[in-house]
């Protein structure tokens, strides 16, 4: 079963403000009357009526539909939900894998027992999350992860759609490809001119053909699209990446404000890896120029670390290397990734590596956290006084 | 500039130099060698701003002068010669022209001048060591520098000397190797150079046929030089970290093994190890060790039990499988003791024989163990 919130935040929006209910609700950034920055994070459904979906450049949800309401997110609200709901899962089945703030796995082939039928589990969790927090979601009933949550999304909002055993195949032959995990524009175009255009076409083609036209990518798309996927609902979902970023108010052509600003955020991303106890080996660089041209660089290194020194200074090194022919900046951001989730902890040799800043680091984090975000900060975020 | 050379010699000398030559570089004169021709000798040289080689050849029926021309280009055409005589010249619109009884072959170069200037300066001390020794030395280091630009002292061997021996050491943070030769006799003060590891591969691998590899250590730079063969290196800057104090004295437990088949265990568990943290599990027991390994993300494991000499309390460690390996693979002895004291703590790995006048260490740190393995 595949569970998905339906608008989440933009819903959490209308709950709590009984006036935005029926009318356009944009969470994200703030539209500045259409020369905000930063994108769309969800929207109502009397958003999506004007065109404005997920990921959208505020200024053009701004553009399409002026009259929204344009709400800033409020985070702890939603993680607080959130939880709420993952709890109600839980008395369901405890097989449950969360992979975002919304959205969840849930085996319940356990619970069938229990509860009676699949069709009756998931009538029940819907009414019992509809009931306590008042939101609704939308459920996918299907033999396997990836169709139910290709079915979670066929009848939404407050949908519950199911795939019955051994008719995956003709439940996903109708569906646009675009449906299939992994194809995007580009793959969509590639597939049409291969004469493909349902899931259906790529299930009928000779599995021979996709391996040799897509690599071992179109085995694994043949394989989803005849409803192949052999993955369990894991209870502990691995995260892969932990990253952050910022949009620039206006295009930066000053660059070492944007070394302070990859510092801050530096000093944000460690510290949120030290509350989670991740620590990672390859940090990434995302620059994103004017003229919405984005890059990233990467750099592995030998320590898996998550202290502030390190995380600035090799994303600073290779912001420097990267060829910025005077271009300005419009968002910079880091990211972890190969992290130390799975096995132990490789020991230093020496103290004086990276790794033993650790205790002035988590001190700090204490102190914010006791006393406040402003109680101790570096000198470098210091303003100064004119 | 004017000179009659034969292909092999002339060969065998570009060979030596187009090593330094960089493969990428914002510089472009660094492409080229530099060819000067004095007093009927010719000096061959290529730079790549930190690291210099010079190497004379035999020419006859000469003319003075200088070129610098594209190194691989030129080297390209020498090799692909047949053997035999090749002359070589070049006119005041820096082309360079190599003729044989066969062909014409013409190159587009620029005046010598134009090429860096290869600083020699002054070395404070300067030793001999027989270049295998050298060698063997450098090959037991070189392995266990770090790759991480951000701790650029990391990235080269150390190298000590001391009144009573000449050291080298490197370490990537993880793990260490020293060697030690006792037969060197220094003076009575003591110095030390982070070398890169560019130049000393050039030095092991360029450097052929003598005896005796003259080392000049000077305050920022080292030469080598040998027969008509001369490698200067600018020396990597800052302070080496004090390994010594690392190195556990205090390490009481021994385990005796055989390295070709801990080695080869090693490698077949290690495909089973995660590929980011090449974790396994070492579980020593009083005539056995126990190998595992798990890939919790994959899915698989592995495991395996050799015989060892062991008498102390059993105990379980983490490491990580490629450096244990690529120590291993380092070491040329049939049996290694491991110095062990706990799962937290360093291990040592000698020779369970030294050879002469020699003393080999390497030393790792373990993975903390997860539950998972």
């Amino acid at each position: 079963m595949h569970l998905d919130m339906d608008a989440f935040f933009a819903a959490v929006e209308q709950l709590d403000n009984p006036e935005y209910r029926g009318k356009p609700v944009v969470v994200g950034a703030d539209p500045k009357g259409g020369r905000g920055r930063g994108v769309v994070s969800t929207c109502s459904y009397e958003a999506r009526k004007f065109g404005i979906h997920s990921a959208l450049p505020i200024s053009q949800a701004y553009r399409l539909c002026p009259h929204a309401i344009f709400v800033r997110g409020r985070m702890q609200r939603y993680a607080d939900l959130s939880h709420q709901i993952m709890h109600i899962l839980k008395n369901y089945s405890p097989v449950i894998e969360q992979i975002s703030i919304d959205e969840a796995f849930i085996d319940i082939t356990g619970s069938l027992k229990l509860f009676g039928s699949a069709l009756e589990v998931a009538r029940k969790v819907k009414n019992d999350i509809f009931q306590q927090t008042g939101l609704r979601a939308s459920v996918g009933l299907a033999p396997n992860k990836f169709i139910a949550k290709i079915a979670s999304d066929l009848e939404k909002p407050d949908g519950l759609t199911v795939c019955e055993k051994n008719n995956e195949k003709a439940f996903l032959a109708p569906l646009a490809i675009r449906k299939l995990w992994g194809v995007g524009a580009r793959t969509e175009e590639r597939l049409q001119k291969m004469g493909i255009q349902t899931i259906g076409d790529i299930a009928a083609c000779d599995v021979k053909t996709m391996t040799k036209k897509l690599g071992v990518w179109g085995f694994g798309l043949w394989k989803l699209a005849n409803g192949i996927d052999n993955r369990t609902v894991g209870s502990g979902h691995r995260r892969k990446s932990i990253s952050e970023e910022r949009t620039f108010y206006e295009d930066v052509a000053d660059y070492a404000a944007v070394e302070k600003t990859l510092f801050k955020i530096a000093d944000d991303l460690s510290r949120t890896m030290r509350r989670k106890g991740l620590k990672g080996r390859t940090i990434t660089l995302k620059l994103r120029l004017e003229g919405f041209e984005t890059f990233t660089r990467s750099k592995t290194i030998t320590d898996f670390v998550y202290d502030v020194d390190s995380l600035r200074a090799v994303a600073i090194d290779l912001f420097r290397k990267f060829p910025m022919k005077e271009r300005k900046v419009r968002l910079v951001g880091i990211a972890v990734s190969q992290l130390n989730t799975l096995g132990g902890e490789q020991l230093p040799l020496f103290d004086d590596s990276p790794a033993n800043n650790e205790e002035l680091e988590k001190l700090l984090d204490e102190l914010k956290q006791r006393f406040g975000e402003d109680v101790v900060t570096r000198g470098v975020f210091l303003k100064k006084k004119d | 500039m004017k000179f009659s050379v034969n292909k092999a010699d002339f060969f065998q000398s570009l060979q030596k130099v187009i090593g330094v030559i960089p493969q990428k570089t914002t510089i472009p004169i660094l492409s080229n060698v530099l060819l000067k021709l004095e007093d009927n000798t010719l000096s061959i040289s290529g730079t790549d701003l930190e690291i210099s080689i010079t190497t004379k050849c035999n020419v006859f029926d000469t003319e003075d002068g200088g070129i610098t021309v594209l190194g691989k280009r030129f080297f390209d055409i020498v090799r692909e010669l047949p053997d035999v005589p090749i002359t070589v010249s070049s006119d005041e619109n820096s082309v360079l022209t190599l003729s044989t009884d066969k062909g014409i072959y013409k190159l587009v170069g620029e005046v010598e001048d134009e090429y860096p200037q290869i600083g020699v300066e002054e070395a404070d001390s300067t030793f001999s060591i027989s270049l295998e020794k050298f060698s063997r030395m450098v090959e037991k280091t070189s392995f266990a520098v770090s790759n991480d630009e951000l701790r650029t002292t990391l990235m080269g061997v150390l190298m000590q000397l001391t009144p009573t021996e000449l050291r080298m050491a490197a370490t990537d943070g993880h793990r260490l190797a020293k060697i030690c030769d006792l037969s060197y006799k220094g003076g009575d003060d003591s110095t030390s150079v982070i070398l890169p590891t560019k130049a000393l591969q050039l030095v092991t691998k360029n450097i052929d046929d003598s005896d005796n590899l003259e080392i000049g250590v000077g305050e920022n730079h080292v030469t080598f030089s040998s027969g008509d063969t001369k490698i200067f290196s600018k020396v990597i800057e800052g302070q080496f970290p004090n390994y010594d104090r690392v190195i556990p004295i205090d390490n009481d437990l021994k385990m005796f093994v055989n390295r070709e088949l801990l080695m080869s265990t090693v490698r077949r568990i290690s495909i089973f190890s995660s590929v980011y943290t090449h974790q396994i599990k070492f579980s020593i027991n009083p005539s056995s060790l126990v190998i595992q390994a798990e890939d919790a993300e994959v899915g698989g494991e592995a495991q395996e039990s050799i015989p060892v000499e062991y008498s102390g309390e059993p105990v379980q460690i983490g490491y990580n499988g490629t450096y244990v390996h690529d120590i291993l693979r380092h070491l040329d002895c049939d049996d290694v003791v491991f110095h062990l004291k706990d799962a937290g703590s360093a291990a040592i790995i000698r020779p369970a024989e030294q050879q002469e006048d020699e003393d080999l260490m390497m030393l790792i740190m373990p993975i903390r163990i997860s539950d998972s393995v």
